[in-house]
């Protein structure tokens, strides 16, 4: 593999406090889920390579803080952001009410960047609550996860990454 | 002891400052709060992934730039776990240096981290408790 296949991005972790976003980068990075829950503030970086097909892309993954406003995240956070994932609770409406609104504020803060919606905490519902939840949120989330479970946490990641590879290469 | 003296002691402890190229490599650095004597000569953008993520924004810095201000980082400090607030500027004499200043504001944000985590936890317990009822 040779250094033109290494690719390195930015990437953020976005959306209301207490949706899971420490806890997915966690279980991706470490294979960890945290016991209890300790509120995040500020920001924290991670990075984990991947490696797709003959490629291999470093995310840099900025924990930041959860907010109820997206217009008070700090526009140096999101700066150079390829793309981020957007994190709800399917157990808290609050999370994805006026998705459309709050993912609109995102992407004019960071024009051109991937975006993923993962709907987390997929074990607290069945799966019919589940797809009611899904089905109600104004914008479809590409992927239900569970951090706990380490379900589907590293796919989540990996379409993100496959997103950035392919806006990379075009 | 006069003021500046006193003022200082007092915050020396908490503080370090960096000298590196815009390229990268540690050039400089005070001992206040670790040591740093190992990575002199190692480039930061290969050390930690934060300023991996920031190197297009530092380079780029000239000499009328404005700081980076990066307030409340959860940072692993060379061996110094806590939350810091870090600021990046053009060093004033040498415009191809950078001077990362770096402030060990643990016991602040710990308390914040205190509040902010009540707050968060009497939301959720709102959010419940109106969704049984509802």
């Amino acid at each position: 593999m040779d250094s033109t296949n290494w690719i390195s991005k930015k990437i953020a972790l976005l959306g209301y406090h207490a949706v899971g976003k420490t806890s997915l980068i966690s279980q991706f990075v470490e294979q960890k889920f945290p016991e209890s829950y300790l509120s995040t503030i500020g920001l924290k970086v991670d990075k984990k390579t991947v490696e797709l097909g003959d490629h291999r892309l470093e995310l840099i993954i900025w924990d930041i803080a959860g907010q109820e406003n997206m217009a008070h995240i700090p526009q140096y956070y999101l700066n150079g952001c390829g793309g981020f994932i957007y994190v709800i609770d399917v157990s808290r409406p609050s999370t994805y009410e006026d998705l459309k609104t709050k993912l609109h504020m995102i992407q004019s803060m960071v024009p051109g960047a991937e975006m993923v919606i993962a709907a987390n905490k997929k074990d607290l519902l069945s799966e019919s609550e589940l797809e009611e939840v899904l089905s109600s949120c104004e914008i479809r989330p590409d992927i239900s996860t569970s951090a706990k479970e380490n379900d589907n946490v590293e796919d989540l990641f990996h379409m993100l990454a496959s997103k950035l590879l392919a806006a990379h290469e075009s | 002891m006069n003021l500046d003296e006193l003022k200082l002691s007092l915050i020396q402890p908490k503080t370090q400052v960096i000298v590196f190229g815009k390229d990268g490599p540690m050039l400089n650095s005070c001992q206040s709060m670790e040591d740093m004597s190992s990575f002199i000569n190692s480039s930061l953008y290969d050390l930690d992934p934060l300023f991996k993520s920031m190197e297009p924004l530092i380079e780029g810095m000239h000499a009328d730039s404005d700081p980076i201000f990066i307030p409340c980082v959860e940072f692993d400090f060379f061996g110094r776990k806590g939350f810091f607030d870090f600021q990046i500027s053009v060093h004033p004499d040498y415009p191809e240096l950078r001077a990362w200043l770096a402030v060990d504001n643990s016991s602040v944000y710990r308390y914040y981290q205190k509040i902010q985590q009540q707050r968060n936890e009497l939301l959720m317990e709102k959010e419940t408790r109106s969704k049984k009822v509802g």
